[in-house]
């Protein structure tokens, strides 16, 4: 296994949603460039060419939260009202409390989401980081754009598992961060449309090492394709153990999950004794964990690195946890 | 004149620390399996050795990843007269005595790209947070929110774990260092000929070898990293 080999493994690491592991040579560039300069536009420009734009509208942040909060605090005073869904992460919700009246948008049991109402911008998840749902980003931009919204796109959880194409999907704003996608903690890449957000970032060690992970991400992309197969395999066997799973099939390889009658904290400590990392909480999206009826909910999502394996040792531990708590 | 000046200070720890986290990642606070409980000791112990090095209390103190902002948004007074890139040791020991708010950059004792400003926890309790999002709240509701406990309410979003981990090295490494007092009075006057104020380098570790200004890392001493003036 080639891949697994590029990163250092201790575990059958499940949690790629919260951060994904570093590939070694990220590592070793993030430390190449601890007390030096990159050719910073040389970076601005792979990220930009990797989402479809051009660099002139991209922008170097500490992250997607930080990216968010600077776009709130631009249209502070600005806009009065923001139509989001109630799927939103907390950092894509907070910022827009403080400055703005809000509708939510519901999710059906199947993860999708309903009729935005009309507001002065309106934002959205590309992919739920509860529910894996790829919600229709392009089909939104366009109906707010008819009526004059800006549109924020929190992409968080897409680049590392989609293709993404800022243009085509005609948002004004689309954020995400390195750590998500290969590279290391602190660096977020905002694409910034029409130029109004002003950078003010110098963590030059991170942005050196991001243009790697950019590189492997892109070398290995035939993975990132291949991980549709690998999560209908994993539903069809949480399926299969009679477990709860939140959202539908319209999903990247992020699964929420629930056991009736085990908290999901007991599980993903279960699972550790096995080896095995998965996430359990309410994956700061509080408003849709009380939408969902549940305080928490247990969460494995897939990276590049994963395969047929681990999804088999996955499943396998995870029928002896229902086992474990049903005696 | 300070201003100008091109300076850093270098730590192998430091480059250590950030290695060992990157190479291993796990995210701090919110996993519940072996990975992330590591990074989240490591995390806290470098909220720890830092707010040390500060003289402040652990929930005292908070990251910012700019100088600028930390002008824009935080402190007004004495404090902007710092130049960015240098630590302010004068105003961190003498905190008690002068001021409730220090600075400390982390590209001065060996961390670029990561700041970190300490304030009193009353101020920081009535104080709005700066950003919002993540793990800095308590309770979220559709309309309103609480704050988490501080030093929390100041850590919107993921934090950047490998420089902060990294900073902690260097402030552990910084702290059980010679007191500034005890510096030979040679490389202060080396300092001072070269235009650089002496309250702004660790100076027990500076050498001068062929009229150039050398920095050499106590537990490494192969490694050694030229001062630039």
């Amino acid at each position: 296994m080639i891949l697994k080999e590029d990163f250092y493994s201790g575990c059958t690491f499940l949690d790629n949603a919260a951060t994904t592991l570093k590939p070694k040579v990220v590592v070793s560039e993030y430390i190449d460039y601890f007390y030096k300069k990159p050719d910073v536009e040389k970076v601005r420009d792979r990220v930009a060419k990797f989402i479809g734009t051009d660099s002139s509208k991209i922008k170097f942040t500490r992250g997607t939260t930080n990216s968010l909060n600077k776009i709130a605090s631009f249209y502070r005073g600005k806009i009065s009202s923001v139509s989001l869904p109630i799927s939103s992460h907390h950092s894509n919700l907070l910022p827009w409390q403080r400055i703005a009246n809000l509708n939510f948008v519901d999710v059906d049991n199947k993860g999708e989401l309903g009729e935005f109402s009309q507001a002065d911008l309106v934002t959205v998840d590309h992919v739920s980081n509860v529910l894996g749902t790829i919600n229709p980003v392009k089909e939104i931009a366009k109906k707010a754009k008819l009526q004059k919204s800006i549109v924020v796109v929190d992409g968080a959880q897409a680049p590392s598992h989609l293709k993404v194409n800022v243009e085509e999907l005609g948002c004004d704003f689309y954020t995400f961060s390195s750590h998500k996608m290969y590279g290391p903690t602190g660096l977020g890449i905002l694409y910034d449309k029409n130029n109004v957000i002003e950078e003010d970032y110098y963590n030059y060690k991170a942005i050196a090492s991001f243009y790697k992970a950019l590189e492997y991400l892109e070398n290995n992309f035939d993975k990132v394709k291949n991980e549709k197969i690998l999560a209908s395999y994993l539903s069809q066997g949480l399926k299969g153990l009679g477990v709860k799973v939140f959202g539908g099939d319209n999903r990247v390889g992020i699964f929420s999950f629930a056991i009736e009658g085990v908290h999901p904290h007991d599980i993903a400590t279960f699972l550790n004794s096995h080896g095995i990392a998965v996430r359990a909480g309410h994956h700061c999206a509080q408003p849709l964990m009380k939408f969902l009826g549940v305080n928490a909910t247990s969460r494995a999502s897939l990276g590049i690195y994963n395969d047929k394996e681990d999804v088999d040792k996955f499943l396998d531990s995870l029928e002896q946890c229902i086992s474990f708590f049903s005696t | 004149m300070l201003q100008e000046i091109k300076l850093c200070t270098y730590s192998r720890a430091a480059i250590k620390a950030a290695k060992e986290y990157l190479s291993k990642a796990g995210t701090v606070r919110r996993g519940v399996y072996d990975l992330s409980e590591e990074a989240t000791i490591n995390y806290e112990n470098a909220y720890e050795n830092i707010a040390k090095l500060m003289k402040f209390g652990k929930e005292e103190i908070f990251f910012v990843s700019s100088k600028r902002e930390f002008d824009l948004r935080v402190l007004d007074g004495p404090f902007n007269e710092i130049p960015k890139g240098f630590v302010d040791i004068s105003s961190i020991l003498h905190r008690d005595l002068c001021f409730d708010k220090a600075f400390l950059s982390g590209e001065a004792i060996g961390v670029p790209g990561l700041d970190v400003v300490g304030m009193k926890k009353e101020v920081l309790e009535s104080m709005d947070a700066l950003e919002f999002g993540g793990d800095m709240i308590s309770y979220v509701g559709k309309y309103n929110f609480k704050y988490a406990e501080l030093p929390h309410k100041f850590s919107a979003g993921t934090p950047d774990v490998a420089s902060i981990v990294a900073l902690g090295a260097a402030a552990n490494e910084y702290s059980v260092s010679e007191n500034i007092d005890t510096v030979s009075e040679h490389f202060k006057d080396l300092l001072q000929s070269r235009g650089i104020d002496f309250r702004y380098f660790h100076l027990s570790n500076c050498f001068e070898v062929s009229s150039k200004l050398l920095y050499v890392p106590r537990d490494n001493p192969e490694e050694i990293f030229e001062v630039l003036v």
